[in-house]
């Protein structure tokens, strides 16, 4: 779970989205003929019955949320400025993601600058609550699990293909990983990964492999590791059904951890939305039975989108085992409880 | 009895509405010095974002009628093969990732008309009886 507040800055660009979508009917805002701007943002309310976890405790938090904005930019016939601008509560705006890309042809587009990682359904996606049908992100995606990171600076291609009645994408990128908050014992060096999508010639069924290697650096001794993230994923969406399942499995330092889950969404209308999922993470494959370092959850809950811009959801999480707050220093290994609850209440908009 | 069946259907066959496309149907138009091939299976890829370029060169610039018109509707169904919720759902996703920009939208046909006449990589479409020579039919 990206766990980013907005105060000051935050509350005006709020203020100021929620105007242009009044104004705009919830599409984007053309600032010129060559300027658009869109928009995202979320407010949670999160409380747990155990295990202090994403700031919730028994009296629950409203300390989840997020503001982004996302500019783009014709520079010319062939190349375009992305970025996303947030606000952070460790130390104000920043840019998430801020790239050029470059049309080479049809098929080969090539990106410059700093692009959140293509891995999995979910990485590029992460902050916009609304492109989803749950309030919180599989555990595979929450940064206690650290089994993604949130992007790279350098440099991407990507080359598209018709291929056996279906569409491919494949994706390569190398460069450096972008840490916001990075470990302080270690740093990130190279990084190089892909990604293959494949959209089947059934509609809406798409299956895609992904992974990337980090080069770890630890700096008390200089030593270099390798660190490796993979990342199985199929999914099959309607109009009404949203189907995803997704394995991913990470090695560091001769640890392996492994998360995986089953998810289902189903329009029952234009408004209502109820999912389930099932998630499962192992934070250290040797302590399978240890309560400490898995997590498994059951996640049940609806959505109401209120109009196109904004949504509405409340979900629980039955969780058995503590993995995530263990990882995220929340509640200390062995001290927590076993079996606990996290209800969400979640509000989000975009344009 | 049957002419009373008759007169029945022609009754509620008047009730009915009329289809977006009664104006004699969707043609998709692209400017007059667009000389690339054009194919059904090409204008729904320009539409989910699959195409960006002309195979002769230039972008592509695509233009769409505006959400509440029944004629998008009719074209997205006809011409995309995709509802208009899941194609601004995928579009939701293109633009906030940085993938993509969507169609730009234009108020009416004669606004579409209008944007293809003066764009040489524009394309769009409108109903049949709107099309003058200031645009190329490209399907219909």
């Amino acid at each position: 779970m990206t766990m980013k507040t907005f105060r000051h800055l935050g509350i005006s660009l709020g203020c100021a989205a929620f105007g242009c979508m009044a104004s705009s009917g919830a599409e984007a805002v053309e600032l010129s003929d060559r300027i658009d701007l869109h928009g995202f943002g979320y407010q949670d309310y999160a409380q747990t019955s155990a295990n202090s976890y994403l700031d919730a405790d028994k009296k629950g938090t409203w300390n989840n949320d997020f503001l982004g904005l996302v500019l783009s930019a014709t520079l010319s016939e062939k190349s375009k400025l992305w970025a996303q601008l947030e606000d952070t509560s460790n130390g104000g705006a920043r840019f998430t993601w801020a790239f050029v890309d470059y049309e080479l042809t049809d098929s080969v587009r090539l990106h410059a600058g700093r692009v959140k990682f293509p891995i999995g359904f979910y990485n590029e996606i992460i902050d916009a609550k609304g492109l989803q049908p749950a309030a919180l992100e599989p555990s595979l995606y929450q940064s206690a699990a650290d089994l993604v990171h949130d992007a790279y600076q350098g440099v991407g291609a990507d080359f598209e293909q018709d291929f056996a009645g279906g569409h491919l994408l494949w994706q390569g990128y190398g460069g450096n990983a972008y840490d916001v908050s990075p470990p302080e014992t270690s740093r990130d060096r190279r990084v190089f990964g892909g990604r293959v999508t494949f959209r089947t010639p059934i509609d809406g069924l798409t299956v895609m492999g992904s992974g990337y290697r980090t080069q770890v650096q630890t700096l008390a001794t200089g030593t270099m590791s390798n660190e490796d993230r993979v990342i199985a994923s199929i999914g099959y969406a309607t109009d009404a059904l949203d189907l995803k399942a997704e394995y991913g499995i990470h090695h560091l330092f001769g640890v392996k951890s492994d998360a995986w889950y089953v998810q289902g969404a189903y329009a029952l209308s234009d408004s209502w939305k109820p999912y389930v999922r099932y998630d499962s993470v192992v934070l250290d494959s040797t302590r399978r039975g240890d309560a400490s370092y898995y997590q498994d959850t059951w996640v049940g809950g609806v959505g109401y989108r209120v109009d196109r811009a904004i949504g509405l959801k409340v979900e629980n999480h039955f969780n058995r085992g503590y993995g995530l707050p263990v990882a995220d220093g929340s509640v200390a290994a062995g001290a927590g409880h076993r079996s606990w609850n996290l209800l969400v209440l979640a509000a989000d908009f975009q344009f | 009895m049957k002419s009373r069946l008759i007169l029945l259907c022609v009754v509620l066959a008047c009730a009915l509405p009329m289809p977006a496309s009664a104006g004699g149907g969707i043609v998709v138009i692209v400017n007059k010095a667009n000389d690339n091939d054009i194919d059904a299976a090409l204008v729904s890829k320009i539409y989910r974002g699959d195409a960006r370029s002309w195979a002769k060169g230039g972008p592509i610039v695509a233009y769409d009628l505006p959400e509440d018109n029944l004629l998008r509707e009719d074209f997205d169904g006809t011409y995309v093969g995709k509802s208009e919720k899941a194609l601004l759902a995928l579009w939701s996703q293109n633009v906030l990732t940085g993938k993509a920009s969507p169609p730009k939208t234009a108020a009416s046909d004669g606004e579409v008309r209008k944007a293809v006449a003066s764009n040489k990589g524009a394309i769009g479409y409108i109903q049949a009886s709107s099309v003058d020579d200031s645009v190329k039919v490209a399907l219909h």
